[in-house]
């Protein structure tokens, strides 16, 4: 099963730079998201590794095949690095029935007709589109359309299969369903998927690891709940989560316990758990929403700004001073605007982060200083 | 770099042509000795089929009749004088299978191809007793005029008996005249009209017409005056077929136009409407002064590219005689150089049309085109 | 220092392999030699030849021999303003050969141009946007201008108009003997009718380009404005318009071009008055002073470059707008309430004069015996179907539907029309691909504006360069040389069709074949030829139906006059065959017509999409 090795990877245009100097190592049979916002590079560097397009620098390596080196001028043609490639939009070929479709690649492949009909059978029960062999991808409906695409894409047994935003298309109950069918068909099929999607719960509930990229560097590279709860930097921790994380921005200065805050005119406390090497000048601390849990005794006083009840959970903002934190609540609990409430954060819950760079430099616990 | 290259091709160019030339001036040297049997047989022998480049229509159905006679294959073609000229050079240097055989007018342009090889003279000698001696080399074929011929209906009947009468303001419009920047043949008799004796004529017909010497003014001489004067009161037509047609209307009473007299041939010229020049019968001639129109002489040449050139001298020599002047013989208006074919019944002579139309001379229209086509412009404009 | 030097070949070399393995690519390469050579060269050819002495009087004027270097042409065409004497600088002979007939030239181009995309521009937006009557009609016929020879807008307007009080003055067309009424000569000849004539030959292309634009206006857009109760008129000029602008600017050029280069429209409506084009002035002196002849091709072409370069900086770089997996958006109809009727009418009528009455008019130019005399008695089949007709005295012996030299130009033009369809269409059809997939790179632009070059060169100079170029190359003459020239005449359209046909295509149905190792060719032939197939036939229809009909691409290169339909015709109409001549410009329409509808009907191809709508 094959590895897939990025080094140095890099892709121009013009002056544009789109990938910058992108290291990835993809192991056999893992769910890789590529994630990111508009512009991040991730479609590219989906492209670049299926041989779609070519990067400006660097070295790609498939299952210890050199695909593509810079130097040495190397630059294997995508059909012969055996993969599949789904597309946002699809791409079936309109003129051909659903059959062809599935077919066209085996045929030219030069596979037995035999075994041709076999697989498409296979794939098309597996896939629950067998009915609609003889129709035109104008008959089909978007999620059938969809599920014809991943068989054509499936059809040769590629060892990598490449997605690019596949579900984007779909409306929301049809993404949630694809997504689990996605899901097992990474197991059935025992191959390695490669994910585009600038959905980050799409990213967490799929992926193995998540490779998270903003103006084509890359940010961070950790399996979904390791990104969640310990953000490389800023980036990621806004990004990743919904509702996002709270940040607390302002002068920080050094204190025999830790850090000490201001910000908004109130002042915060920030104790870390492991060793603050370096001090930064302006921080921001993090802090999620469901870490700061509301409470009838004790606690801060904040007053409630507003109430959003979603069923499932409840998002309050609670207004401190000039400062706004975000709250969930879980159940089905309402507050009402305006009125006063307690809360308190969760111990070790909390990340210092420098503002100048971006980064985290440690986890600890966060209090309001009295 | 380039040019230095394209330079050098041309020459090389050049150079091949005229070294395939040579042969073919022997040749045709060499032929003027054979019998008309041995001719015919030569002839038959050659190969391809023989292309005839000829300015005039009727040289289709001169070669068409020549073929079934002799049994060849051939392909005429009727083209203006100007594209004749481009196309022979032009297939003669890069080798390209073109005419064997030539019929063309203008003898000023004929100059250059005959100096340099493109066209190769030859006599028939079963007409040479009968070609004057000024028309052997290059060989005329025939004589071409275009006269004075004006619509005689209606009331203001131009029936002019001097030249300068069209250049009177009356006669604004009225007059029809091809185009001279588009007929080379029109041009050439403007320029001859320059000349010494043509112009010393011409004074004197002015002071016939208007009683007075006449003054020049800033005009070179009395052709000048004359040309400008003419032109500014013509309308330019674009065919000397369509003139013959519109000036024969019954609308165009009151005009008069300067085109070829066969054009009367035609069926879609009335005729009846038209009346030639001034003819005095008594005289037999016509009197207009100091002339009536002009004229100008068709060649029959072979090509130095020829690939048959026995077929092209057959040819020549069928030209000049009966049977091959028949197309343009049985109309008005074509006169053989061979004096052994008598002109059309109610035509004149070509020795009486000599004496009233202006003849162009080569030498002089080389000399002095530039100069005259430059004045004609401005008046053509 | 051995192995770093061949590491460094094997990598180049693996580089180029790779690089020309991609079909696109290849492609690129191939047509950038091959579209420079035969655009190129031939441009420096002309350079070359204006500043040579040709043969015959040229020689004599300049006094050297012939074939050498000389500035004589530049000095004698363009600067001598000096000898109009008392007479002014405006019968200089530079003025009368040249500045005079330039701006002329110009005049007439920017009238044209006018009229065309106003004309144009009008009705598509009547036929796209609003609830006219008998659309299908107008629009039908609406192309037929173009598909029409130039000519014979011209030669019906002169047979229609002409009486005897202008011009020769001596016989009536059909207005004058029939109606009795004469119109002056203004309107008749000269610079009035040679712009409207051009104009409304090139007015399809205003309607297919600008329609083009209207049809896939989202609706939408004009819609919010309607509900901000914007008036019609605004919602027009500040909406509708701003919208179609690049498409009335690109329209705007390209007739200006063509305007430029129009050479037998001015032949018949300006000559007779002595308006003279620069066109006009190239083809009468390349009879007697082939080297400025030469310089006014070379300005000529000048236009067309400059005017190439302003239309890449309008459009830019075409961005994609993939719609083979579009949906198609709302159109909603402006009703024309009481408008409707007139306009409709007014539309029906105005088609029918410019498109149906000149076949009428040479139908019945081509039965008359004797000029100007329409009655029946003075009718006869003689010209189509007669036999021994030695006694008119004109080209043929038979009527032309049965005549020998008739049927043999009509193969052979019918020939040479499809092989230049072909080659054009194919080639065309390959740049398309390759400049659409390497859109933005300088290869694919260098490519692009190199196949669209030839639009821009007059054709009646470019025949001339290609004449002087089949003298220096040996097999270049005959069938070939006319293929080639009408080829590489009729890239552009092809080209622009096939790119336009690509651009529509999402790259990843291309890709989707790719992935799974489709090869190329059949890439082409499975998947994209046979989805974009009536847009990509367009392109192989234009050339087709712009061969048919044209004249001064070829003229100057045919064997002889009767190799063509088309230089027969004009060799008839210079020696005032009237009838034959009407006949056969009857039976090119006829023919061109056919085969319009024929592959329209057949493959869905049309020279709507040709063009690019």
């Amino acid at each position: 099963m094959p590895e897939i090795i990025l080094t140095n990877v890099t892709k121009r245009f013009g002056k544009f730079v789109a990938v910058d100097k992108l290291n990835l190592n993809i192991h056999s049979n893992e769910f890789i998201t590529l994630l990111g916002p508009s512009g991040c590079g991730k479609t590219t560097t989906l492209r670049m590794i299926a041989g779609l397009e070519t990067p400006t620098e660097g070295r790609i390596m498939i299952d210890e095949d050199v695909v593509f080196d810079a130097d040495e001028g190397i630059n294997v043609p995508p059909n012969k690095r055996d993969v599949g490639f789904l597309f946002q939009n699809y791409a079936l070929w309109p003129h051909m029935t659903v059959k062809q479709n599935i077919a066209f690649g085996l045929e030219n492949l030069k596979w037995p007709k035999k075994d041709i009909d076999e697989r498409v059978d296979e794939l098309t029960l597996m896939l629950k589109i067998r009915e609609f062999l003889d129709r035109y991808p104008s008959e089909l409906s978007g999620g059938q359309q969809q599920r014809v695409a991943i068989a054509r894409t499936l059809a040769p047994k590629p060892r990598v299969l490449f997605m690019d935003e596949p579900l984007s298309n779909l409306d929301a109950k049809l993404r949630t369903d694809m997504r689990s069918e996605l899901k097992r068909l990474h197991k059935t099929t025992d191959s390695t998927f490669v994910y585009v999607t600038h959905d980050q719960l799409e990213a967490m509930t799929l992926s193995t690891r998540i490779c998270i990229m903003e103006l084509g560097k890359l940010m961070q590279y950790a399996p979904p709940l390791e990104m969640y709860q310990s953000p490389a930097n800023l980036f990621v921790a806004d990004f990743m989560g919904n509702p996002s994380m709270n940040f607390i921005e302002g002068k920080a200065e050094k204190t025999d316990k830790g850090v000490c805050l201001l910000s908004g005119g109130v002042a915060f406390a920030f104790t870390p758990s492991s060793v603050l090497d370096a001090m930064p000048e302006q921080a921001v601390i993090g802090i999620r929403p469901e870490h700061v849990l509301i409470s009838d005794e004790g606690g801060c006083p904040a007053k409630v700004y507003s109430s959003l009840p979603s069923g499932l959970e409840t998002t309050i903002r609670l207004s401190l001073g000039e400062i706004m934190l975000t709250s969930v609540v879980f159940g089905g609990m309402d507050f009402e605007l305006d009125s006063d409430v307690s809360f308190n954060f969760v111990p070790n819950q909390a990340i210092l982060f420098d503002k100048g760079s971006g980064n985290a430099l440690a986890r600890g616990s966060l209090q309001l200083s009295k | 770099m380039r040019k230095l290259i394209a330079l050098m091709l041309t020459l090389i160019l050049t150079l091949s042509a005229i070294s395939t030339l040579a042969t073919d001036k022997a040749l045709v040297e060499e032929a003027q000795k054979l019998t008309h049997e041995e001719l015919v047989e030569k002839a038959k022998a050659e190969e391809g089929t023989f292309i005839v480049y000829g300015n005039t229509s009727r040289i289709t159905t001169a070669l068409e009749q020549f073929c079934a006679l002799y049994d060849i294959t051939g392909e005429g073609n009727n083209l203006k004088d100007a594209e004749i000229y481009t196309k022979l050079e032009i297939e003669i240097d890069s080798n390209a299978k073109g005419a064997d055989m030539v019929m063309i007018q203008d003898g000023a342009s004929l100059e250059f191809l005959i100096e340099n090889g493109y066209l190769i003279n030859y006599l028939p000698p079963s007409v040479a007793a009968n070609v004057d001696a000024a028309d052997q080399n290059p060989l005329v074929h025939q004589f071409i005029n275009k006269v004075f011929i004006y619509n005689n209906q209606g009331d203001d009947v131009p029936a002019i008996k001097n030249v300068w009468e069209l250049t009177e303001e009356k006669m604004k419009g009225r007059v029809l005249f091809k185009n001279p920047e588009s007929e080379q043949v029109n041009m050439n008799f403007l320029v001859m009209l320059t000349n010494e004796e043509w112009a010393a004529r011409l004074a004197e017909a002015y002071e016939a017409h208007f009683g007075k010497p006449i003054e020049l003014g800033e005009y070179k001489n009395a052709g000048y005056m004359w040309i400008a004067q003419f032109l500014s009161n013509c309308v330019f037509g674009s065919s000397d077929t369509t003139l013959a047609e519109e000036i024969s209307q019954p609308t165009a009473a009151g005009k008069i136009g300067l085109f070829v007299l066969s054009k009367l041939r035609s069926s879609s010229v009335l005729t009846e409407n038209l009346t030639v020049g001034e003819y005095d019968a008594q005289k037999n001639a016509y009197t207009i002064q100091p002339f009536s129109g002009f004229m100008y002489p068709m060649y029959a040449l072979v090509s130095s590219g020829a690939t048959r050139p026995y077929t092209a001298m057959l040819f020549i020599d069928y030209l000049m005689n009966v049977d091959g002047f028949q197309p343009w013989g049985k109309s008005v208006g074509a006169y053989s150089a061979n004096s052994a074919l008598v002109p059309l019944e109610g035509d004149l002579g070509i020795d009486i049309w000599k004496n009233t139309l202006v003849s162009e001379d080569p030498a002089y229209i080389l000399a002095a085109y530039e100069d005259v086509s430059t004045f004609v412009t401005k008046y053509v404009k | 220092m051995e192995t770093i030097q061949r590491n460094q070949v094997k990598r180049l070399g693996r580089m180029t392999h790779t690089f020309l393995s991609k079909p696109a690519n290849l492609i690129l390469v191939v047509f950038l030699v091959l579209l420079t050579f035969l655009t190129l060269y031939p441009l420096l050819v002309l350079i070359f030849e204006t500043f040579t002495v040709h043969s015959g009087r040229e020689a004599r004027a300049v006094g050297l021999p012939r074939g050498s270097y000389t500035d004589y042409h530049f000095k004698r065409l363009l600067f001598t303003l000096d000898d109009g004497g008392a007479m002014g600088v405006t019968y200089s002979n530079s003025w009368i050969q040249f500045y005079g007939p330039l701006l002329n030239t110009l005049s007439v181009a920017f009238t044209s141009s006018a009229v065309a995309i106003l004309f144009g521009g009008t009705v598509a937006w009547f036929i796209t946007r609003s609830n006219l009557k008998y659309k299908k009609f107008i629009s039908g016929v609406f192309v037929f201008p173009y598909i029409m020879p130039s000519w014979t807008l011209a030669l019906f307007w002169q047979s229609f108009f002409k009486n005897e009080f202008i011009g020769t003055g001596t016989s009536n067309g059909i207005l004058a003997s029939v109606f009795g009424i004469f119109m002056p000569e203004w309107f008749v000849y000269g610079y009035f009718p040679i712009s409207i004539v051009l104009g409304l030959h090139y007015a399809p292309f205003a309607y297919i380009l600008i329609g083009g634009i209207l049809r896939n206006m989202d609706a939408n857009l004009e819609e919010a404005a309607t509900v901000l109760k914007t008036s019609r008129m605004r919602l027009l000029r500040r909406i509708t318009l701003p919208i179609i602008k690049p498409a009335a600017l690109s329209t705007f050029l390209l007739v200006f071009a063509s305007s430029i280069s129009a050479y037998s429209v001015p032949v018949f409506l300006g000559s007779p008055v002595r308006y003279y084009m620069l066109s006009t002035k190239m083809k009468s002196l390349m009879d007697t002073y082939p080297g400025q002849a030469y310089i006014i091709a070379a300005v000529m072409i000048m236009f067309g470059i400059v005017i190439l370069g302003i239309n890449q900086k309008v459009t830019g770089s075409r961005k994609s707008y993939t719609t083979v997996t579009g949906k198609s958006s709302q159109v909603s109809l402006v009703d024309l309430r009481k408008w409707n009727r007139p306009v409709a009418v007014f539309l029906v009528i105005l088609m029918l004069l410019i498109a149906v009455l000149p076949l009428i008019t040479f139908a019945a130019e081509s039965v008359i015996i004797k000029a100007g005399n329409y009655s029946l008695s003075n009718m006869t089949l003689d010209f189509w179907i007669g036999t021994n007709l030695t006694y008119l005295d004109q080209g043929d012996s038979t009527g032309i539907l049965l005549s020998g030299k008739v049927w043999k130009a009509l193969f052979y033009s019918l020939a040479l029309a499809a092989t230049c369809a072909v080659v054009a269409g194919t080639c065309g059809m390959l740049v398309g691909y390759a400049v659409a997939k390497k859109r933005g790179t300088r290869m694919a632009n260098a490519v692009n504006s190199l196949a669209f070059f030839p639009y821009l060169m007059p054709s009646l100079a470019f025949g001339a360069i290609y004449l002087a170029m089949s003298v220096r190359v040996s097999w270049l003459n005959g069938f070939v040389l006319l293929a080639l020239i009408g080829s590489v005449k009729y890239l552009p359209f092809a080209s622009r069709s096939g790119l336009n046909a690509m651009l529509q295509l999402s790259g990843e149905i291309e890709e989707a074949g790719q992935i799974v190792g489709i090869p190329w060719w059949k890439r082409m032939t499975r998947i994209i030829f046979p989805i974009q197939k009536s847009s990509l036939l367009s392109g192989y229809l234009l050339p087709l139906v712009s061969c048919m009909r044209e004249l001064s691409l070829f003229v100057l290169l045919v064997p002889t006059s009767n190799t063509l339909l088309t230089t027969m015709l004009m060799q008839y109409s210079e020696k005032g065959w009237a009838q034959f001549g009407s006949a056969i410009n009857l039976l090119i329409i006829i023919v061109v017509l056919l085969i319009n509808y024929l592959v329209n009907k057949l493959t869905g191809a049309s020279i709507d999409k040709g063009i690019g709508g």
